[in-house]
């Protein structure tokens, strides 16, 4: 393991943010009124030291030594980098909100950087605006990747900044097809800032105002799920806004590369894409599942135009893994449940900000399956198994396999953990907590429904939760092997 | 005529065995001394012995003239080398053995054209076409392939609930590819003009593109066209990649064993619409696992000959309908063509002869070449060179005066073959596949290749 490289990518990260807690004291010395000011801009302000100082401490440590970045060193960096995020993202929700246990600020942290959406906290309102920015701010890094953002300035990364992009990133440094991996990391980037400008201003227009359609901005594009009101979207009642959001979610659990493609006029790669065809269809389908479902319920009479939006948004904003409610769907038929369920497991498409097993993988699990249905009475006859134009090798095939079987083992095993912490809690509860936080969605069923929070869990739960959604929103590698031995010593 | 071949192989030596036979000059230029001993004494060539992608042995070579210049390795590159070379060196007609398909895709370069080759040719593909040609035509009746499968020429029987029953040919708005070249209506055959009225039970000669032809069937005899014909070929070998090509149609369902995993993975990436096995095809459990005994053909392709001889009876014996297999080596040859019946193996294709059949028709200097005679002599069809000094060179189709009853089917210009229209125009050298009356030979000639 070569250290210095290490706490020299750690000492850019908390570099990053301390950069975002300047701008959050900023905010707080501007916006925030009366007594709040003082606190929130102290808060930030210790934040932003305390952050600069351990860059600069990791930059001192790292500063000898040579910069070769290989596999190991780069998952310890993806994977410390969003522990050690997510913990100084916590200074500030601890130092400025008065009656916040440093884990409750911990889960707050990592629910954001992860773009989870997962919230402790109940009275939105009374949070100082800067807080706000900060809660919207850290999605908005989370949802691209705190690496990826310096991935595309440090050219000394070289071929190392390829294992970085690809283990944070769900999508592969191959499909950027440019020759330098920076080159394509900063084409996701300006698209992430255009996007951002795009959808800030269509908020504007929907009737927010500038600091809402900001904080909106931040946490739909990086399909995060915060909102500043505590009744999340369903405050506003504006149903123009309502499909305006769901538009951007649904960008957002798009592949950023296939944005890219089409604004490019690259139409035939979209064409071939399996995963852009089969994640849309899927959206369409729940959406009219559920609209169904809403109009035959006894006790809510729906016309069809409200019931269509709302089952389009719930659907959207749970299988894009934001978050977001416009309904409490807690109390729906409990077929709408199971489809809910389905949608967080299979979640947005790869190369996206969203989470969930990723639509790419579901689709080559099925087909694995069903090819192997066939080998078991005709073992010699070979397919190729092609998803979005090109054919899997076996290799690859089982690298997906087994990603499905670690994340139904940690699904399970996990779900017994949270059983066992959490006696109260009901199964659906108790299964949905595990599936809201290890996917990045937030609101889950029944205890931790959309109109509930997880502040009532026990802190062990709530330490475990948060490790849980830093493990999804990495895919699981990058930090499962912290605790393999041997990354840390010599071979 | 002085012919120079580039590499003695089983297909080189064969081609140099019957050119020389038919009393032409020949000049064979082989690597490998040994080789290069074996066919000095065999057949009556000249034998040059080194690389035909070296400048100075293609200069010998072709030093005191060459017709043509027969590049015949087994090695896309150093045919392309040495075709290029004979170009520049002074060689009059220049042919060049491809394996790779992607030379023969010009989308991106016109490879022909920039090596100065004049003529491709791919035994494995005419193979292939040998033995595509009875699996693509069920009727399996006076069906002849003209320019490598490109066009191909079929016999339809008009059936009563055809859509275009009743109607004249002129109002049928026929794609321009294909011609009808013949007809028959009990005992009476002629060669249709625009007002041929097409009736029940007529039996129609219809040339063009197999995917047009397969159109037009669906409007004449819709029968039979939905039969599924279950192929199996045993081996991945070029022979079968080429095959699985050809039978691209959904009708064919087309399986093919293989034992090499990694080959049948390519493949199978390569070509979705067919079914690939990986396994021995010479192991009976496993043909029995894949039901021969159902299947309408069973083509065997290996380069192996007495594998492939051997599962042929097996799938034989199993009860496949129709049983065809690939010799390479000529030693086997004339005793399977005698055993032919007895092992039920219908159709025997050796590479080497159908690139010779190939390379002769080619090079002959004869005014036309006989393709087909109708079975009471009435109409035969006819491949005719246009001659340099042939009033119809260098003019468009409608401006030439045709007899009566000659309709033309296909045009080849170089290696690139086409369904004439009436803009197209006729170049001395090319070759025009001609289907006419016994009686309008003479005028066709006359027009064609006067002499």
């Amino acid at each position: 393991m070569n250290y210095a490289i290490l706490f020299k990518l750690q000492s850019v990260i908390l570099g990053a943010m301390a950069t975002a807690f300047a701008a959050c004291f900023g905010m707080a010395l501007l916006y925030d009124n009366g007594q709040s000011t003082y606190l929130s801009a102290q808060g930030f302000a210790i934040s932003f030291l305390v952050a600069a100082s351990l860059s600069l401490g990791c930059f001192i440590l790292g500063k000898t030594g040579d910069n070769t970045l290989f596999r190991k060193e780069a998952l310890a960096t993806v994977g410390c980098g969003w522990i050690v995020a997510s913990l100084t993202g916590a200074l500030p929700y601890f130092l400025i909100l008065p009656d916040i246990s440093f884990n409750e600020a911990f889960f707050e942290s990592a629910s954001g950087l992860t773009t989870t959406g997962a919230s402790v906290l109940s009275n939105l309102e009374a949070l100082p605006r800067s807080l706000h920015f900060w809660r919207g701010l850290s999605q908005w890094m989370g949802g691209l990747g705190v690496v990826v953002f310096f991935v595309a300035v440090l050219s000394f990364l070289g071929a190392g900044a390829k294992v970085l992009f690809s283990r944070e990133s769900s999508a592969q440094a191959a499909d950027l097809n440019t020759s330098r991996v920076q080159s394509g990391v900063l084409k996701l980037v300006k698209l992430y800032l255009a996007l951002s400008v795009v959808c800030t201003v269509v908020y504007w227009l929907c009737g927010l105002s500038w600091f809402e359609s900001v904080i909106h901005m931040f946490t739909t594009l990086s399909t995060g799920g915060f909102s500043t009101r505590s009744g999340s979207i369903a405050d506003f009642s504006n149903p123009a806004l309502e499909w305006c959001i769901i538009l951007f979610m649904a960008l957002g659990g798009t592949s950023f590369l296939l944005i890219l493609d089409a604004l490019g006029r690259k139409w035939k790669s979209i064409a071939t894409s399996t995963e852009f065809k089969a994640y849309y269809l899927l959206l369409a389908g729940f959406s009219v599942a559920i609209t169904v479902f809403l109009m035959i319920d006894p006790n809510r009479e729906l016309a069809l135009p409200d019931a269509l939006r709302t089952a389009a948004f719930q659907v959207v904003s749970i299988m894009t893994t934001t978050g977001f409610a416009t309904a409490d769907f807690d109390v729906w038929l409990p077929v709408t449940h199971i489809l809910l369920l389905a949608a967080m497991f299979i979640g947005g498409c790869s190369g996206s900000t969203a989470g969930g097993t990723k639509v790419i993988r579901f689709i080559v699990a099925l087909k694995v399956s069903a090819q192997q249905v066939e080998k078991a009475y005709r073992s010699r006859v070979v397919r190729p198994l092609k998803v979005n134009g090109k054919s899997l090798s076996l290799g690859e095939q089982e690298t997906i396999m087994v990603y499905i079987v670690i994340l139904t083992l940690i699904i399970f095993s996990g779900t017994l953990l949270i059983s066992f912490l959490e006696p109260a809690m009901s199964f659906e509860g108790t299964v949905s907590s595990m599936a809201a936080c290890i996917f990045n969605i937030g609101p889950g069923f029944a205890e931790i429904g959309p109109t509930r929070n997880f502040a009532g869990l026990h802190a062990y739960t709530q330490l475990f939760l948060s490790i849980l959604m830093i493990m999804g929103r990495l895919e699981l590698f990058a930090l499962l092997v912290l605790f393999s031995p041997s990354l840390w010593k010599r071979f | 005529m002085k012919v120079v071949i580039v590499g003695a192989g089983e297909v080189g030596r064969h081609l140099s065995h019957v050119l020389s036979d038919a009393n032409h000059d020949v000049t064979v230029v082989e690597k490998d001394p040994d080789r290069a001993a074996v066919i000095d004494e065999e057949h009556n060539v000249r034998v040059i012995h080194g690389s035909g992608s070296v400048a100075a042995t293609v200069k010998k070579a072709i030093a005191d003239g060459c017709d043509h210049f027969i590049a015949m390795t087994s090695q896309d590159e150093i045919n392309l080398i040495a075709c290029s070379l004979a170009r520049v060196l002074g060689a009059k007609n220049v042919i060049s053995r491809i394996h790779d398909q992607t030379f023969t895709d010009t989308s991106h370069v016109n490879y022909p054209l920039h090596f100065g080759i004049d003529m491709m040719l791919n035994p494995e593909g005419l193979s292939a076409l040998e033995l595509a040609k009875s699996i693509r035509n069920p009727a399996r009746i006076a069906v002849e392939n003209f320019a490598r499968g490109e066009i191909e020429a079929q016999r339809i029987t008009v059936d009563k609930r055809a859509r275009f029953r009743g109607k004249a040919l002129k109002e049928l708005k026929l794609p321009s590819q294909i011609k009808f070249g013949f007809y028959q209506r009990g005992e009476q055959q002629d060669i249709p003009s625009a007002d041929t009225v097409l009736q029940e039970g007529d039996v129609v000669i219809v040339f063009g593109p197999p995917s047009e032809l397969y159109k037009l069937r669906m409007n004449l005899d819709p029968h039979s066209t939905g039969e599924e014909v279950r192929v199996v070929i045993f081996g991945g070998s070029e022979t079968a990649v080429a095959l699985v090509r050809l039978l691209n149609n959904p009708r064919f369902k087309v399986r093919v064993i293989e034992q090499d995993e990694d080959k049948c993975r390519r493949l199978a990436e390569r070509f979705p619409q067919a079914t690939f096995i990986n396994g021995d095809g010479t192991s009976l459990r496993l043909l029995e696992e894949e039901q021969i005994g159902n299947t309408d053909y069973f083509v065997a392709s290996t380069s192996d000959d007495e594998r492939n001889v051997m599962t042929s009876i097996q799938a034989a014996k199993l009860g496949a309908r129709h049983v065809q297999t690939v010799i390479n080596k000529s030693d086997y040859e004339e005793i399977l063509l005698n055993l032919r019946s007895a092992l039920e193996i219908e159709t025997l294709v050796s590479p080497r002869i159908v690139t010779a059949n190939e390379v002769m028709r080619y090079i002959s200097s004869a005014a036309y070449v006989d393709l087909f005679r109708f079975p009471n002599q009435s109409a035969r069809i006819l491949e005719i060179q246009v001659s340099l000094d042939s009033p119809c060179a260098g003019r468009k189709l409608k401006e030439i005066n045709w007899p009566k009853h000659a309709v033309l089917v296909a045009l080849l210009h170089k290696f690139q073959a086409k369904v004439p229209g009436a803009e197209d125009t006729i170049l001395a050298g090319d070759r025009v596949v001609v289907i006419t009356r016994e009686e309008n030979l003479k005028d066709l000639l006359q027009l064609l290749h006067p002499q």
